[in-house]
């Protein structure tokens, strides 16, 4: 695991949370900060802000602690020419309503 | 201090007719709708219940930069064969689909307005999402990517939501309350409730009600890529294989007018409008409620005088969203507890995408034309029922024998209208 990712990502969520980075760690889990759907939207475009990087649909909705994220995030950011294609034309899994 | 000048109308306004409120049915006599199942109301019933499905690879020219490529776009349309050129200069791409409909409605109900007072008994009431937003994103392009430093001088009466309300009431020279509703996609189901109730309650004697939405603006089109609810699959309602909603543009206009007034005249009459149920959430901007959509459904029932089991089709707001079909059908049963199992639900988006503040309008034309017709039109592209929808979906085109459906439409920001139509025989 890519230590700078993991401390940008680690940023990025406490800021959002306005929290002490010292209180997020890998294994927090996404649940544990009380974030609902739209919470989890927001963070996700931080995330892809701060990397520069395009999250797919289906993995977005599908991390469950901040150490998933790290690694996927570092699995974008390793250049994967498949992967950012992947992305691009992922099924999205829909999470609001109307 | 100048003297208050005496307000104009107050010299000509005449006491009102007291009006039997429940004397007063409403009926549907006229329908126009253009969207991507056909630019007319004949090209549309012919598709919706053969299962045609209007949803394509999108084309606009950005489509490389978006993650979802599907669309269900109008297609076969030009604007030129319907409006001369100093008139289009005024209309928005969702105007013109509204004014396209609305003159099919007229024309379809053979109304003619002949005085004065008709025109002045007459409301128009339409809905929209997000109003002109192919003209917004010219806008954009023409500030932003190509520097200009002028816009067009009429991008303002363009853009703006109750364009369609004001251009159809020039056109016909209504005079009537009009207004347009923007309560995103149940915008246009509120515009025909509220056409109904001043119908009903003796304030205007006919009404042109719909709506109309053209959201394949590219700004418009990657805010919805950022919402992830859009599907890069097709549109599958209530099936367990179901990833999103696809996104369509339209527009709908209904002509609805007393009952007294169609049999006068020898109109033919496709429906009774009965009832109208109206909700609000209170919950959340983007995640539906249960209570809430149940709230507008049981209103609706009430509203109309019936009860669940006199319900005999549904056709679902069944946006594909994980969300809205597991609310949805929660919400169904919540109503209609055990007759839930004998009511065919479809949702129509399957073939005409969902047209937002469109969709309560085409949607209620499906539902109105499947009373007619006596024919549940199908929730095409559905594999296999999500055990969470426990629903009577109607995946193939059916004849039934039924004598009142209900349409649903349920907004982002918990905003919910349903309405429901009685066969006429």
């Amino acid at each position: 695991m890519n230590s700078d990712t993991a401390q940008r990502t680690i940023a990025v969520i406490a800021k959002f949370k306005n929290m002490p980075e010292d209180q997020v760690t890998l294994e927090t889990q996404l649940k544990d900060l009380e974030m609902d759907s739209l919470d989890g939207l927001n963070l996700i475009f931080e995330l892809e802000e701060e990397f520069d990087i395009l999250i797919p649909d289906d993995k977005a909705l599908t991390m469950k602690s901040v150490g998933e994220m790290v690694e996927g995030i570092d699995h974008l950011r390793s250049g994967d020419a498949a992967a950012a294609e992947t992305s691009a034309d992922s099924d999205p899994a829909p999470a609001e309503g109307s | 201090m100048q003297p208050r000048r005496k307000p104009l109308l107050t010299q000509t306004r005449r006491r009102r007719k007291v009006v039997n409120m429940s004397s007063r049915r409403v009926v549907v006599t006229g329908i126009g709708v253009i969207s991507a199942l056909g630019n007319n109301r004949q090209q549309f019933e012919k598709a919706v219940f053969s299962g045609e499905s209007g949803i394509k690879r999108l084309n606009i020219p950005e489509i490389d930069r978006l993650r979802f490529k599907k669309g269900a776009q109008v297609s076969n349309f030009q604007p030129p064969d319907h409006f001369e050129e100093r008139h289009l200069m005024l209309l928005e791409r969702f105007t013109q689909f509204a004014l396209i409909a609305a003159r099919e409605a007229v024309e379809d109900s053979k109304f003619q307005f002949s005085n004065d007072k008709e025109r002045r008994r007459t409301s128009v009431i339409t809905g929209t999402g997000a109003g002109g937003q192919t003209e917004q994103d010219q806008v954009y392009k023409d500030l932003y990517k190509l520097d200009k430093n002028r816009l067009h001088p009429l991008t303002v009466p363009r853009v703006m939501s109750n364009a369609p309300t004001s251009h159809i009431s020039m056109e016909f020279g209504i005079t009537g309350p009009s207004y347009a509703i923007t309560t995103a996609c149940s915008s246009s189901s509120h515009a025909i409730g509220q056409a109904f109730w001043a119908i009903r309650s003796g304030m205007v004697d006919r009404a042109i009600a719909g709506g109309s939405e053209t959201p394949f603006g590219f700004a418009n089109l990657k805010a919805w890529e950022g919402m992830r609810v859009v599907s890069n699959d097709e549109c599958r309602p209530f099936s367990k294989d179901r990833t999103g909603m696809i996104l369509g543009e339209g527009g709908a206009m209904l002509l609805l007018e007393t009952e007294e007034s169609a049999l006068l005249r020898g109109a033919e009459i496709y429906a009774e409008i009965a009832g109208c149920g109206m909700s609000a959430d209170a919950f959340h901007i983007t995640q539906p409620s249960e209570i809430g959509a149940a709230n507008a459904m049981n209103d609706a029932l009430e509203d109309a005088g019936i009860t669940p089991e006199a319900v005999g089709y549904i056709n679902a707001h069944g946006t594909a969203t994980l969300a809205n079909d597991v609310m949805e059908a929660n919400a169904i049963r919540n109503v209609f507890g055990k007759h839930t199992d004998k009511i065919p639900v479809s949702s129509t988006k399957a073939m005409h995408g969902h047209t937002l503040g469109a969709a309560g309008a085409i949607e209620a034309v499906a539902t109105i034309l499947a009373l007619k017709n006596q024919v549940i039109p199908a929730n095409i592209n559905f594999s296999e029922l999500d055990p969470d929808c426990r629903l009577n979906i109607a995946d193939k085109p059916i004849d039934h024998d039924f004598e009142a459906a209900m349409s649903n439409s349920f907004a982002f920001g918990g905003l919910n209208g349903v309405l429901i139509f009685k066969r006429r025989k």
